[in-house]
């Protein structure tokens, strides 16, 4: 899906700011969260290299969803550095955000529930050109990955079950031609068949030369779907290696994999 | 049979009013999760500025009531401006943030316009029309159709335009909605400054009908605000048909009971309430309530 964006980089999108040809690599340096006098984020820091996919897992509580929060500015960062290729994302608000590349699937889904399937990925494209030409090849995009959700395209979203919004919320999140993509817990209530089915588009998206950072209570799917895997506990980084290895580390397997 | 239809007729063009009221709480409750209190004062500022630009400036009525919502959409703009700092902070005191809003537009209405109020001409011909025998008054249907064009408008708005989805999206999960890059104060902005049109709307019709005064939004506020609770609030449809059967109910309740027509209103819309608490269309939950 970034292979091919320069092509289009020619089309009449006023609103959009092109992300630029050059891939981009997400650094993030002691980046801490605060939410009132707790530490969710301790100082934490790792790199997501272009078409890199990085996994963040840890248990209940580890800091993932805050530490992704934070990148997209919905919660506020007391300290460190986040830039997405060589743009200070700590200066961006938090809608301007997806402007430059970043794709956001939330935990627990957040479709709008309310509206139909459609508008809902519609909206994903909200940052480009409404109904422009790159708007509807986006949306054929989306439905050939995920039939589906064509099938589905007049029901409202909050009709469909749950593994259907959860291709809905990342359909959402590629409607805006991200370069690099935050995957919240997908899995999350899934049955073991479904999370087989986001595997496989996890897999193919990064086929496609799309950058990963996906955030896993599902360590096994985790390891499966990425090259590189952050260990957190308590708000800090406890461990950092290839998936491969963390995969056969008899800690992680202990405590993670129950192995 | 003829009374009973000609009492239908007039409260359905009163209930045609308090739907565009119930719409205007509904839009800003939908996007926000906030129960606009400043409401029935705009109501009320509509219905002067309608009136001011009609009689004084001597303007057509339609460009006095464009005019007017111009001037009330600013307003609305204004007051959400001021109180967008609190949003996300704290809720209770934005809420009283709208009721002080409220009373500083009743203040400004009696320092500019007088505190006694004044009745305005109807912009329509005076003879009503006649229909297999009865008698419908011009303006009731002038007031009809100006509300459903009104509606269908909104509408539209909301389900057909990039900025309507966008609010929607915005009532329904305001994170997500920042999300996919959606600027979220201004979508608020903007369902505040609809709302604000609303009320001038609702205040310029209402101008011919009854007595336009600085303490008018009360009344008719208050109708409005049961009319978007009847219907559900937060709920378009709702909120509509809620406008209407408290407008129907209000006529019949004044050919039966006069001087207790308000009493029985009020009584038949708490039982009602209390029967059906989310109001007759109320599924939807906002979850930023």
């Amino acid at each position: 899906m970034n292979a091919d964006t320069t092509a289009r980089d020619g089309e009449k999108t006023a609103e959009r700011i092109e992300p630029g040809p050059a891939p981009a690599t997400l650094t993030v340096e002691d980046l801490s969260v605060h939410y009132g006098g707790v530490c969710a984020v301790n100082s934490i820091g790792f790199t997501v290299e272009p078409g890199q996919s990085v996994g963040i897992i840890g248990a209940n509580g580890a800091g993932k969803t805050s530490t992704l929060k934070a990148l997209m500015g919905l919660v506020p960062r007391s300290a460190g550095r986040v830039t997405f290729g060589g743009v200070d994302l700590t200066k961006v608000k938090a809608r301007e955000i997806v402007r430059h590349g970043i794709g956001y699937v939330p935990e627990g889904r957040h479709v709008f529930p309310g509206l139909t399937v459609e508008k809902n990925l519609m909206l994903g494209a909200y940052a480009r050109a409404w109904r422009g030409a790159g708007t509807r090849e986006s949306l054929a995009e989306v439905y050939e990955l995920f039939p589906v959700l064509g099938e589905m395209r007049g029901r409202l979203a909050g009709a469909l079950s749950g593994g259907q919004q959860q291709m809905l919320a990342v359909g959402r999140a590629l409607m805006a031609r991200p370069r690099l993509i935050l995957l919240d817990e997908p899995s999350m209530g899934l049955s073991p068949k479904l999370v087989e089915g986001i595997l496989a588009v996890l897999l193919r998206l990064r086929e496609e030369g799309l950058s990963l950072l996906l955030v896993e209570q599902n360590a096994k799917l985790t390891f499966e779907a990425t090259s590189d895997c952050v260990v957190m506990e308590n708000g800090e980084v406890a461990m950092v290696g290839t998936s491969r290895d963390l995969r056969d580390d008899v800690q992680v397997r202990r405590i993670y994999l129950g192995l | 049979m003829q009374v009973f239809l000609q009492t239908l007729i007039g409260g359905l063009s009163l209930g045609a009013i308090y739907a565009l009221v119930a719409m205007g709480f509904s839009l800003v409750y939908r996007t926000m999760g906030l129960v606009n209190f400043a409401h029935a004062d705009v109501l009320m500022i509509g219905a002067y500025a309608a009136s001011t630009f009609y009689m004084s400036t001597r303007l057509p009525f339609a460009l006095a009531m464009v005019l007017a919502i111009a001037v009330t959409g600013l307003i609305g703009l204004f007051i959400e401006r001021v109180l967008r700092p609190l949003e996300n902070k704290d809720f209770t005191l934005m809420l009283i943030g709208t009721i002080g809003f409220g009373m500083v537009l009743q203040a400004v209405a009696v320092l500019i316009w007088g505190a006694t109020g004044r009745a305005v001409r109807t912009p329509v011909g005076g003879a009503p029309l006649e229909f297999f025998g009865l008698r419908v008054r011009t303006y009731d249907l002038v007031v009809l159709a100006i509300a459903a064009a009104a509606v269908f408008l909104l509408v539209a708005f909301l389900q057909r335009t990039k900025m309507g989805a966008a609010m929607q999206a915005v009532a329904m999960d305001h994170e997500a909605a920042t999300a996919v890059g959606i600027h979220v104060g201004r979508s608020n902005a903007i369902a505040f400054a609809l709302g604000a049109g609303l009320a001038a709307l609702a205040g310029g019709l209402v101008g011919p009908l009854l007595y336009v005064n600085p303490t008018m939004g009360g009344t008719i506020g208050i109708k409005g605000f049961a009319a978007a609770m009847l219907g559900g609030c937060g709920n378009i449809p709702g909120a509509i048909a809620g406008g209407f059967a408290i407008g129907v109910l209000d006529s019949f309740a004044a050919g039966h009971f006069q001087g207790y027509s308000e009493l029985v209103v009020f009584l038949v819309f708490t039982v009602v309430i209390m029967i059906r608490p989310t109001g007759l269309f109320g599924e939807t939950t906002v979850s930023r309530a």
